[in-house]
């Protein structure tokens, strides 16, 4: 038999000893003991052993690699504790990442516990996107909490506790001080997600008596049954420049409870409000059969009584009006809140009793959203040399499409205006495509998106390109910080409640906008960025058929998108003219999103080739490897666009149809 | 994004005979023959892109917007300020439940879709029908408002968008939206650019600014 060179030949009966971690441990008189092809460097395994003695690889005479398995060196033959040499709590092989015996960039010493002189090791900024206990939390969200590193002892965790509104609200107790995550609090930290079977719910984050986090969930705007619950912390982030996706883990999550709701109706937040022009839908969807007969008997938030609707639904669904008349039919009812009780009695007799409160629509601006209100474009760029490139895609890809072009001659009207943008001449005259560069020139979008400038048609319709994450948009480069908060932009539009209050994504009080598309990473992971908007979470073909003027999207990502490198932006150019061409057409915005999502379109698109960038999930899917070395978790790398509002929209109009549309998921 | 004067000229031209066409056949509420000064709005695709999507642009009266965005055929009809029109039908013309006439409003649809010469009988036989009214006070309500979405769905897009449909108000038969998106059912002549090439060729391409650039 020949031998390559490092084979060796082992006897019939392996000698295996078994230790803590298992039974493949290596006498060193046998064969393979220094018998491997190179260093234990060049193996990773300095901290690693095959030894019952637990001596690792780096400190035996000699450097070669022994061959078999090898174990994590603990600190004796019968712990399974690993070793750490400098005692800080991270074992050296965490400590020593790529196992060569050196500390190197990006790694801590795993002989000093401060690497950096007066910094614990455990909060050294290495373990910032690292979870050394295993609790769920990295190590940038630790110190955000002020937790041990190093222990498991995550917060996130939801204490059901009683405060009289059950079952209707089901109230939760999250051991985190409110004045770290209140939406209100100028220097809160990051915000807190109740997530119903994976998704974010509407729920906001109040302080209980002791300060700390109650989460009350409204079960009646929810189908009943059993549903998982976790709670999700999102980071406030400043991003990072750089023409890839911002790498730190921002979120964590809390173990997961359960429960189970038995609300018999479920309400919708498309029906929580009536106006003096309109009156109210009362609306609920029964879940325990299709037949039954209904009051609704309508008090004042002081039990006085109102009126009373009776009926009967074979559909499972009741959707009746109010004319904001009491019993007399006459007389009108003029306060602000009114309850709806709602009573139904089924085929067996059984009956049920359910409340939903409604609140007026003051400014009747909130239902008005014209199809042609002004349309406002900016993009970030944090690079000096793709400036111009980018420039120039927004400006013809974009806003040129949307507002026309001008020459010496005649302007051409593309049916938008704006009064934050202006066009180009055919690419020769620059035009204005909203650049930020500054923070000012963030701080007069943001005055122009709320519309504070009462000598101007408001504006109805925002496309961003740029950084942004789950709460802010724009860019950090060096101390140049360009950036805004939704919940600044929520205030500013009067939309604090509706992003943020005990009833989130249902009474809409300030600005509501028409389409809004936030291109950038993660817009879309919650639905804050839309209610910050003014848009509800799903509209439906039949609320349209009850009030067409509410017709209105958000668009967004559900996590880190792709975009192009530094250079041209040919390839992003086409996607956005093909995508912005649709929806000039005519197209439902389910269209035209579908358009711009293929490698190679089909008919009518099907001259050009997309396959360099599109928003389809085949371009932007993020290998294992590319998401390892961005940091990223898989939630966040596999981004999607997400519809909010609803799909069938079209620049003029809509389309009736599109309630099952992909991009809702 | 190269576009030249001519070419626009040409595009919106050819647009705006079709859109007279459309207006005489559905009987719009137009003051006709439309030209180019009674246009509120002009979108005419680049020509590249117009090429490729044969979605040669839309423009807009004071009272529609007439879209070519399917093979290069007329495919969109909007009515302008739809806002305004729903307020305006609801707070005149809210009928009582006992009035819906779905039949009714299948009729209609389907004659104003065939005097705009798309394909009725094809679309019945492809696709599922669908009718919504405007219902203001709920589906449940004692009114209605006699405006009708009539809407055609091929079986296997049903909740994931339709193929062709209609808005209109049934007493006037005026259409609010029309939308057939599927060029087999719009049985209408595509409008072609003649002398593309001459059109599009750099002495006719846009002349330099003169006015000052914007920083």
């Amino acid at each position: 038999m020949l031998l390559r060179t490092h084979e060796q030949i082992l006897t019939p009966v392996r000698p295996y000893q078994t230790s803590p971690f298992g039974n493949s441990y290596l006498p060193t008189n046998w064969p393979p003991y220094n018998a491997g092809s190179r260093s234990y460097a060049e193996a990773g395994l300095a901290h690693y052993t095959t030894r019952l003695d637990q001596v690792k690889e780096m400190d035996e005479t000699s450097d070669v690699v022994n061959i078999g398995l090898h174990y994590v060196a603990t600190t004796g033959p019968n712990s399974t504790q690993p070793k750490d040499t400098d005692g800080d709590g991270i074992p050296d092989y965490v400590e020593d990442s790529n196992g060569n015996g050196q500390c190197d960039a990006g790694e801590t010493d795993w002989q000093n516990p401060q690497t950096e002189q007066g910094i614990p090791d455990p909060v050294n900024t290495v373990y910032d996107d690292i979870d050394l206990d295993g609790d769920g939390m990295v190590g940038r969200i630790e110190k955000a909490l002020s937790r041990n590193p190093l222990l498991w002892d995550n917060p996130l965790t939801l204490t059901q506790v009683v405060t009289g509104e059950e079952p209707d609200i089901a109230t939760f107790k999250v051991p985190i001080s409110y004045s770290l995550v209140g939406h209100d609090l100028a220097n809160r930290i990051g915000k807190l997600n109740l997530l119903m079977d994976g998704k974010a719910l509407s729920v906001a984050c109040e302080p209980d008596i002791n300060g700390v986090c109650a989460l009350a969930w409204d079960t009646t705007f929810s189908p009943p049954g059993f549903h998982v619950l976790q709670v999700e912390f999102v980071l406030n982030q400043k991003l990072s420049a750089g023409p890839y996706p911002d790498p730190p883990v921002i979120i964590a999550m809390g173990p997961p409870t359960t429960l189970t709701t038995c609300n018999v109706l479920e309400f919708d937040p498309f029906y929580c409000q009536y106006d003096d022009l309109h009156g109210a839908i009362l609306y609920a969807r029964i879940h325990a059969c299709p037949d039954a007969t209904y009051t609704i008997v309508l008090q004042t938030p002081e039990g006085v009584y109102i009126k009373t609707i009776t009926g009967s639904t074979s559909s499972g669904e009741i959707e009746t009006s109010w004319d904001l008349t009491y019993d007399d039919g006459t007389t009108l009812y003029t306060g602000d809140s009114v309850n709806a009780i709602f009573n139904i009695t089924l085929p067996d007799q059984r009956s049920y009793s359910q409340k939903l409160n409604l609140t007026k629509i003051i400014d009747l601006n909130d239902l008005y959203l014209p199809v042609d209100g002004n349309f406002t474009v900016a993009y970030t760029t944090d690079h000096s040399a793709d400036e111009e490139d980018l420039h120039d895609c927004i400006q013809l890809a974009v806003v040129d499409q949307l507002l026309g072009v001008c020459n010496a001659i005649v302007c051409y009207d593309d049916f938008y205006d704006s009064t934050f943008n202006t066009w180009s001449d055919f690419g020769a005259f620059p035009g204005n495509p909203g650049h930020l560069a500054t923070q000012a020139d963030s701080d007069a979008l943001m005055y122009n998106l709320a519309n504070e400038n009462l000598f101007q048609a408001p504006t109805k319709n925002f496309y961003f390109f740029g950084h942004a994450s789950i709460n802010n948009l724009g860019t950090m480069e060096g101390d140049d910080s360009v950036h805004f908060y939704a919940w600044e932009l929520a205030a500013r539009l009067g939309n604090t409640s509706f992003a943020y209050g005990k009833r989130a994504g249902k009474w809409r009080t300030g600005q509501a906008y028409r389409l809004v598309f936030l291109d950038g990473c993660c817009t879309a992971m919650d639905p804050e960025w839309a209610h910050s908007f003014g848009v509800y979470d799903r509209i439906t073909s039949q609320q349209l058929a009850n009030c067409p003027k509410k017709v209105q999207a958000y668009v967004g990502w559900t996590g880190m998108k792709k975009a192009p490198g530094r250079g041209f932006k040919f390839d992003m150019a086409n996607c956005y003219i093909v995508f912005w061409a649709a929806w000039q057409s005519g197209l439902p915005l389910d269209r035209c999103i579908w358009y711009a999502s293929q490698d190679h379109p089909p008919a009518p698109v099907d001259f050009i080739d997309l396959s360099d960038y599109n928003f389809g999930p085949k371009y932007q899917y993020w290998s294992v490897p590319a998401m390892k070395r961005r940091g990223m978790t898989y939630q966040l790398g596999s981004p999607r666009i997400r519809i909010y509002g609803y799909a069938g929209i079209t620049r003029t109009g809509y389309q009736p149809g599109y309630d099952d549309s992909v991009f809702y998921r | 994004m190269f576009t030249t004067k001519a070419y626009r000229e040409e595009a919106l031209r050819l647009i705006i005979e079709e859109a007279n066409c459309v207006a005489r056949e559905l009987n719009l509420p137009e003051s006709l023959p439309i030209t180019e000064t009674n246009l509120l709005e002009v979108y005419i695709t680049p020509p590249r892109i117009a090429q490729g999507m044969r979605a040669l642009g839309n423009i807009t009266t004071s009272n529609y917007t007439y879209y070519i965005s399917v093979d290069n055929k007329f495919s969109f009809l909007v009515r302008r300020n739809l806002e305004q029109e729903y307020s305006n039908l609801r707070a005149h013309c809210l009928w009582p439940m006992s009035r819906m006439d779905t039949n009714a409003a299948y009729q209609i649809a389907t004659q104003l879709l065939a005097a705009a010469s798309m394909d009725v009988n094809a679309l019945n036989r492809d696709c599922k029908v669908q009718i919504q009214a405007f219902t203001p006070e709920g589906r449940a309500g004692k009114h209605f408002v006699p405006v009708y979405w009539v809407y055609w769905v091929a079986p296997s897009q049903e909740g994931r968008g339709i193929t062709a449909s209609i808005e209109f108000v049934l007493p006037t038969r005026t259409i609010l939206q029309m939308h057939v998106k599927d060029s087999k059912y719009i049985l209408r002549k595509p409008l072609e650019i003649a002398n593309l090439d001459f059109l599009l060729s750099p002495t006719n391409s846009a002349p330099v600014p003169n006015a000052p650039a914007n920083p």
